[in-house]
């Protein structure tokens, strides 16, 4: 079986989806509940900072492969 | 959202006590967390040494950037809801009632409220060492005739704040025989 490596960016997108999911219900919860203090605005920047650091750290690491690159995996069962 | 409407507060309603855990309880989730971020850069040198096949293949290469990256954006999100977990637990004392707003991890939120003039007796306590050394503990709070309902989870000063109900409570008792007192 052949594949393009970009296809292992598809489960990570789906990761991404939900993990956006996520974060718009945290933030919502904060804000609704929690109100807009000084204590809110720094703890929402600083989740919001680590997130764009994370993303900006796996971006410059991962763009250096070429993802059209194909990969085979052999079939180990297939004993001819 | 402010406070005060948050909980619909009355006219002649003030906010005596807006309680939180003691800071210190969020500390072990910041060095939980801290723990959690060093596991990846462990396993990096324990693969540098013992597997370094995996490191050289590109495809596992790939693959362990990928989960590297799921695996930091997990942990951070843990430890944010952590913290609204621990910031939204509130307990709110105002001049004619006690009101406990827990937040349950994403999904969930309780209120509820006691009034102050139904509080027959209040007891403190403060058990531990980390608890004696930075000041906080428990606070029972009682209700005639029912088992009891409110309890103020590892706030700072407990002793005082139990003086403070108590008092509050003397208050409100007066101006639910004298109305016309406050």
């Amino acid at each position: 079986m052949t594949f393009t490596y970009s296809l292992l960016l598809i489960p990570y997108a789906l990761f991404l989806v939900v993990f956006a999911l996520f974060v718009i219900i945290n933030l919502f919860n904060l804000t609704r509940f929690g109100g807009w203090t000084i204590i809110t605005f720094w703890a929402t920047f600083l989740f919001l900072a680590g997130i764009v650091l994370i993303a900006y750290a796996s971006y410059e690491n991962l763009i250096i492969f070429d993802w059209h690159q194909t990969i085979t995996i052999s079939n180990n069962y297939d004993l001819r | 959202m402010t406070l005060g409407e948050l909980i619909k507060k009355k006219q002649y309603e003030k906010i005596v006590y807006c309680l939180r855990r003691h800071p210190i309880i969020f500390v072990k989730d910041v060095l939980i967390f801290l723990a959690l971020a060093t596991v990846p850069v462990g396993f990096y040198f324990f693969a540098k040494s013992s597997l370094p096949h995996l490191l050289e293949e590109e495809i596992s290469r790939i693959i362990l950037l990928l989960l590297g990256s799921i695996y930091y954006l997990s942990i951070w999100l843990i430890f944010f809801t952590q913290f609204i977990d621990y910031y939204l637990d509130n307990w709110i004392v105002t001049n004619d009632r006690i009101l406990n707003i827990k937040q349950h991890a994403l999904f969930g939120r309780t209120m509820a409220e006691m009034d102050l003039y139904k509080v027959q007796d209040a007891t403190s306590d403060i058990d531990g060492i980390l608890p004696t050394l930075f000041n906080y503990g428990n606070v029972h709070i009682q209700t005639a005739g029912q088992k009891e309902r409110f309890v103020f989870e590892q706030v700072k000063d407990p002793h005082k704040i139990r003086d403070k109900i108590l008092d509050l409570a003397e208050e409100d008792r007066k101006f639910h025989y004298h109305p016309k007192t406050r």
